[in-house]
């Protein structure tokens, strides 16, 4: 779980410079919200069985997070991007559910790393 | 002040917040940026105002990036508008194709500003060049125009019609302007000034010395000058002109409709050559000459040709005798012997018309590499 919430420091401080602290507030607000419904749709495909829906969130899902420097968990979001794409979505129940379970814990990281001041 | 914008961007992106981001990125380099959500949204926009470039994402559902660039590039209108196509970083298949099919640049998401940055500028540098190179063709190729029609227009426009003879001219310039022309000029006595000249050089110099020499020796014919010192008078004043690397050469002469006789007198210029009422043809005899605008002392080749009745007297530039073709063979005298003699039955102007069509038929695939100039003058 904790490798999965871990975050590029390099990465997110740049954004932090470029931007500012309140605009990527606001960028963060919209990834959480985004990536919630990203994962709702990766589920709810799951069930159904739609390999297409359930591989495109994943894809964007992949994105965002590789964009905040959440590489370990963008690369648990390509995995299963790949497999939908094969339509395998048997093998991506498991990945799936750690997905899942540890997207709270990053959105809680990226907020912190947010408001935490540059010299840590 | 409030700082020039630099350029209007379209950015299609699917994804809120990569739009959010390179939005805020390109925002902050003062570009003015239009956000389209999908391929469609682009296509509709891009017909509706005017961008300098846009930003394209390759993998959106619905219309997808490929079929946007499939879109854009067929369209003229659009198709100089620079696209940077942006992809995930294992997306490099994907990108290769979209350069292929016309993308200009590529970035891997998520996007670095620094090279955001770096391939903007870049591609919209190279899009204000080019802009200036369109420009700056179409601009030279109407001043082109204009010198030509000018040109064009200096050249007789009607030839004369005097009783017991018809005369034909034709003359296709090698380029937009051209270094050949010709003229008929009436004297006393039933007589014509006849000349026929061609510059070295092709193209807008050419035409320059062309349009001088031409005047000089037009001022000679209405002083009734002597074919002989009319061509000795202008290489004098042409010396004086010092026009580097440039020279003339000349046949002019007198053609009398009474006595039917053609004195001349040739300056480097081919001969002329006289078909008779049979379709025989003959050159005139040859003594040594050379072109005006070169040499003090100027030697010259003087002849005089009678026209038999029916026959037809011809004089031409090279672009006549010089026309190559795919095997770099001229066009030469025996051809135009042979067409010279299945056309003695035309009248001028079919020949000249018709010997075009011979030279071109001949040339084939070749481009046009001299201008071509014929004068034929029928005795009737």
């Amino acid at each position: 779980m904790n490798l999965l919430t871990k975050i590029d420091p390099h990465i997110f401080n740049t954004l932090k410079l470029d931007f500012g602290e309140d605009f990527l507030e606001e960028l963060l607000e919209t990834f959480c919200n985004d990536s919630n419904q990203q994962l709702e749709s990766m589920q709810t495909a799951l069930e159904e069985g739609n390999a297409e829906d359930f591989t495109r969130a994943a894809h964007t899902l992949k994105s965002t997070s590789l964009t905040f420097g959440a590489s370990a968990f963008g690369a648990l979001a390509r995995e299963l991007e790949m497999l939908g794409r094969e339509g395998n979505l048997e093998a991506s129940r498991e990945k799936f559910q750690q997905l899942y379970d540890a997207s709270e814990p990053l959105f809680s990281e990226l907020k912190d790393m947010c408001h935490a001041s540059e010299n840590l | 002040m409030p700082r020039k914008i630099y350029s209007n961007l379209l950015l299609v992106e699917d994804d809120k917040l990569n739009r959010m981001l390179m939005g805020q990125y390109l925002e902050g380099e003062d570009h003015q940026v239009t956000f389209a959500v999908n391929g469609r949204e682009a296509l509709e926009l891009l017909v509706k105002q005017p961008f300098d470039m846009v930003l394209l994402d390759i993998e959106m559902p619905e219309m997808n990036g490929y079929q946007v660039l499939n879109h854009v590039m067929a369209d003229p209108k659009l198709r100089d508008i620079p696209i940077i196509v942006t992809s995930g970083v294992d997306q490099l298949e994907s990108v290769v194709r979209c350069i292929e099919m016309g993308a200009e640049d590529y970035l891997t998401k998520p996007v670095n500003r620094v090279l955001l940055k770096a391939r903007i500028d870049a591609s919209l540098e190279k899009k204000h060049l080019r802009d200036i190179q369109k420009a700056t063709l179409q601009r030279l190729e109407r001043e082109m125009e204009i010198a030509r029609n000018t040109q064009m227009s200096i050249l007789p426009e009607k030839l004369p019609n005097p009783i017991g003879y018809e005369f034909g001219a034709l003359m296709i310039p090698a380029r937009a302007v051209g270094g050949d022309f010709y003229d008929v000029i009436p004297m006393q006595n039933e007589r014509w000034g006849i000349l026929i000249g061609d510059v070295t050089d092709k193209g807008l110099p050419a035409a320059l010395y062309m349009t001088l020499t031409y005047s000089l020796l037009r001022s000679e014919a209405s002083r009734e000058t002597a074919p002989d010192q009319a061509l000795i008078n202008v290489n004098h004043y042409l010396l004086g002109m010092n026009a580097a690397n440039m020279f003339v050469t000349v046949l002019c002469g007198i053609l009398d409709t009474k006595s039917h006789k053609f004195d001349y007198a040739r300056a480097g210029h081919l001969a002329p050559v006289i078909v008779d009422s049979k379709g025989n043809m003959r050159s005139a005899a040859l003594q040594q000459s050379q072109p005006i605008g070169i040499f003090d002392n100027l030697m010259i080749d003087r002849g005089s040709i009678s026209i038999p009745k029916n026959g037809t007297l011809l004089l031409f530039s090279d672009g006549v005798s010089e026309a190559v073709n795919e095997e770099d063979e001229q066009f030469d005298e025996e051809r135009l012997g042979l067409v010279l003699r299945e056309c003695s039955a035309l009248n001028p102007t079919e020949i000249c018309n018709k010997l075009w069509q011979e030279v071109q038929d001949h040339g084939g695939l070749v481009l046009q590499q001299d201008d071509f100039t014929v004068l034929a003058i029928r005795h009737k």
